[in-house]
């Protein structure tokens, strides 16, 4: 009997570095069997802007993780993100040339090469290419074209790109550390759609907000198929900026204020109610007002939905959103930020947890381990791609397996 | 009709966060009931903030306060959008036109560039001038950091309010940079831009109620301004020592406020209110305002008022409200010229009886002291800060961010917190 494989997910946020370990098992399912998390130093809107602090905080992480799940860590699967990463759509057309003209393995693979051919900036890479549908012959919404009939076949992809140097950082920050190798990367909103999203929803239509340290990102849904990614580097970081400048006070305090009495609501109680920072080195204010703490809170947060709101609207999907929004990451931990997200966005809000994986609640409980969790909902389907395939011919064939395969099965 | 002669009633109105912040510094400062003879009325203005956001609304230091579009912000704010601003103020539209009924004069003070002030402001003024009252918006337009999204809602929005108000008075806040010192925060010059606000409001109302060497009545003003729908562009200067008529005008004609010398020489009216003590005299007001009109290239309908302020003393200041407009001009005998010296004495008998004899003695001995006190501390005009260059911004204000390279949004800098991007002042 052969143990269960290892799937490492690692996501090197602006406010930790999580690390998850999960277990793929025969039946296809995930289980998450340690979780490892280091605070984050070295890295600002899910960049690293200094790379040797960087390295010691993922050292740790991986560590930890190690003691969690009892294994050793070898590959990884890494999350990318920041503002360089962007998205678009595009379309590949292939004519149906074989017998009987029935389409066939090789037409999808041809119409998924040209879908995949576009104007992407030339130093940047595709992250994914994520097939939405498929077309034969105008009738649309087919979900595996081999076989049928017709003279023309057509596959819309959404693609998910980055800046290859910015991507290659957060690579090479890993493999810095032997013996860590990363086995592949994944944009951070897609991995947190995939931990997040039941099927249904996925089919109902959704969107997901990641609102993390240093970035949001967000990924719509509608009809099975990402329609709409992106990030906007606004997260935590800056809620408690603002608290600092708008008091007055140390970083570290506004850090504190926000997490532990912060509100995004507005409510009449606090209009009289302060807060004293007690021992404290304050160069400002030794008391906060709580309404002006919450005031400074509901600003940027607020304008932080509302651009999501825009791109929700640019999408054009705000009306196909049945299963509603899904908010993640730590500032879903913010008090009010359903109300106001619900208020803003005009749509029903839940916070999201973990819900396609199993294994320790400690972990499927908390929006801000979404992210890495879904790292390892990717890794496993790469995985599980891998052992499918049953010719392994060579790494160019093994990795176009792969791709296609990833794309055909549209993250399920 | 003058207003100290009859109740005029007269309605300051703050629109959106900038406007109701503007309005907070006149609430402060107050602006003084008219005194006049004893069958007068007192004439009170109403000063009242209008806001959607309803936290910002609360702490407002006005006695009036006008919660607007609550189904449609639901007390949250406009969100920066002036339609949404605009929504809000149609779903109050009767509530407003209660509020602005029987009004003869309607300030409008709003800062442009985002929701409520660009949305709900133009709406307002719109239904003042329906409710018959001579309507004056009071405008400030973006900082060029806040970003094209702001600098273009402001530009629509002050179209649209130049057609709903009889004139409006536009004060770009990036001419406020060139009045600051180079050590002035991003708030500094936010602060300013409230101040100029007030600053307005305060002085076209001194100019209409107080007693003083020359008075223009309500009247006048109507027929100057009622819709020209133009641009109207405003500017102050103070003068202080022995030559403060010189002073001040040159402080005023090289205000940045202008912009380009242009508005002056293609001014048809200009509007030219003095402000000094009790010592002012008339010689001091021709000086100032021949400097002022020789400045103009055309010859344009001059308009005086001077007012006297016994809290004043050794100071003169110059209001000056230039137009340029294709609209009827004013009448012919507005346009005349100052009043003789005759009518000068008339005055100052009027003014001295309304002000109390008692006081004016003790008031007299601290002029001096003031007046030798301010010539120590002498300011120097503003003409003298005129900068070419852009002024950085203090590197402060981005806090964690200020190695770290910028969000920005639809060039909009996310990165500055976002109560300092929409003008929300903190505590």
């Amino acid at each position: 009997m052969s143990r269960p494989h290892c799937i490492v997910g690692l996501e090197i946020g602006t406010s930790k570095i999580c690390t998850v370990v999960g277990e793929l098992r025969d039946d296809g399912a995930v289980a998450i069997i340690g979780v490892g998390v280091c605070p984050s130093r070295g890295v600002r809107k899910a960049e690293i802007v200094d790379l040797d602090t960087a390295e010691q905080c993922v050292l740790q992480s991986a560590h930890a993780a190690e003691e969690s799940a009892g294994v050793d860590i070898r590959g990884v699967y890494a999350g990318i993100s920041g503002a360089h990463v962007g998205s678009l759509n595009n379309r590949g057309v292939q004519p149906i040339l074989g017998e009987h003209n029935e389409v066939s393995e090789s037409d999808v693979e041809a119409v998924l090469r040209h879908a995949r051919t576009i104007n992407i900036p030339n130093q940047n890479v595709i992250l994914h290419a994520l097939c939405r549908r498929y077309e034969v012959d105008g009738r649309d919404d087919v979900d595996n074209p081999v076989g049928m009939s017709g003279s023309r076949l057509q596959a819309e992809v959404h693609v998910i790109h980055a800046v290859r140097s910015r991507t290659e950082n957060a690579i090479r920050c890993i493999r810095d550390l032997p013996p860590l190798e990363v086995n592949e990367v994944a944009f951070n909103g897609y991995a947190a759609a995939l931990a997040v999203l039941t099927e249904e929803q996925k089919q109902l239509g959704a969107l997901v907000i990641d609102m993390g340290g240093g970035t949001t990102e967000f990924v719509i849904c509608a009809r099975g198929a990402i329609r709409h990614s992106g990030v906007v580097a606004v997260g935590g970081d800056h809620i408690a900026n603002d608290i600092s400048l708008g008091l007055k006070i140390p970083l570290s305090a506004a850090e504190r204020l926000k997490v532990e009495y912060g509100s995004v609501l507005l409510e009449d109680t606090l209009k009289s109610q302060t807060i004293s920072l007690s021992g404290e080195i304050s160069i400002g204010a030794t008391v906060i007002f709580k309404d002006q703490l919450c005031q400074i809170m509901r600003l940027r947060v607020e304008e932080t939905l509302q651009l999501i709101k825009r791109e929700l609207e640019k999408s054009g999907c705000a009306q196909l959103l049945g299963a509603g929004v899904f908010l993640t990451g730590g500032c879903a931990h913010l008090r009010g930020i359903q109300q106001l997200a619900e208020s803003v966005l005009g749509l029903t809000v839940q916070i999201g947890t973990a819900k396609t994986v199993m294994g320790l609640t400690e972990a499927l409980d908390r929006p801000e381990y979404t992210t890495p969790i879904g790292i390892v909902r990717f890794g496993a389907t790469c995985e599980e791609m891998e052992r499918k395939s049953a010719r392994r011919a060579g790494p160019i064939k093994v990795f176009l397996n792969k791709f296609l395969d990833s794309i055909r099965s549209r993250q399920s | 009709m003058s207003l100290r002669d009859t109740k005029v009633r007269i309605l300051v109105l703050g629109v959106g966060g900038a406007g109701c912040n503007a309005l907070d510094r006149v609430a402060m400062d107050g602006l003084p009931p008219t005194a006049g003879s004893e069958q007068s009325e007192v004439n009170t203005p109403h000063l009242v903030a209008i806001n959607t956001d309803l936290q910002a609304l609360s702490s407002s230091l006005c006695s009036e306060k006008f919660q607007l579009g609550l189904k449609t912000t639901f007390g949250l704010g406009a969100g920066g959008d002036p339609a949404v601003g605009r929504k809000a103020a149609m779903e109050d539209r009767d509530r407003l036109a209660e509020l602005l009924r029987g009004a003869d004069m309607v300030f409008v003070a709003a800062g442009l560039g985002g929701g409520t002030g660009s949305g709900a402001g133009p709406f307002v003024a719109q239904l003042a001038r329906e409710a018959g009252a001579l309507t004056l918006g009071f405008v400030t337009l973006p900082f060029e950091f806040e970003g094209e999204r702001r600098c273009e809602q402001a530009a629509a929005a002050m179209a649209e309010f130049k057609r709903a108000a009889d004139a409006v008075i536009c004060v770009p806040n990036d001419k406020l940079f060139e009045m600051s010192g180079e050590r002035a925060t991003v708030l500094d010059v936010f602060r300013m831009a409230d101040d100029l606000l007030a600053e307005g409001v305060r002085a076209l109302w001194r100019m209409l109620t107080k007693p003083g060497l020359i008075n223009r009545d309500f009247n006048d003003l109507r027929r100057a301004l009622e819709s020209r729908h133009d641009e109207i562009v405003f500017a102050f200067g103070t003068g202080e020592g022995d030559d403060k008529a010189m002073a001040a005008a040159t402080a005023v004609t090289g205000s940045p406020l202008l912009g380009s010398s242009t508005i002056l020489a293609e001014a048809e009216t200009i509007l030219v209110s003095l402000r000094g003590g009790l010592e002012m005299t008339m010689t001091e007001v021709k000086r100032a305002v021949s400097q002022i009109s020789q400045q103009c290239g055309q010859k344009p309908h001059v308009l005086v008022a001077a007012s006297v302020d016994e809290n004043f003393g050794g100071k003169l200041s110059v209001l000056l409200i230039a137009s340029r407009g294709r609209s009827a001009a004013p009448e012919a005998a507005l346009a005349g010229p100052l009043p003789s010296d005759r009518e000068m004495a008339v005055s100052m008998l009027e003014t001295m009886a309304a002000a109390d004899p008692a006081t004016m003695a003790t008031k007299a001995g601290q002029h001096t002291e003031q007046a030798a006190e301010k010539a120590a501390h002498k300011r120097p005009g503003d003409a003298h800060r005129l900068r070419q260059q852009r002024l950085a911004l203090d590197v402060n204000v981005k806090g964690r961010f200020d190695k770290v390279e910028p969000t920005i949004y639809e060039g909009e800098d996310l990165d500055l917190p976002t109560f300092l991007r929409r003008g929300i002042k903190i505590g």
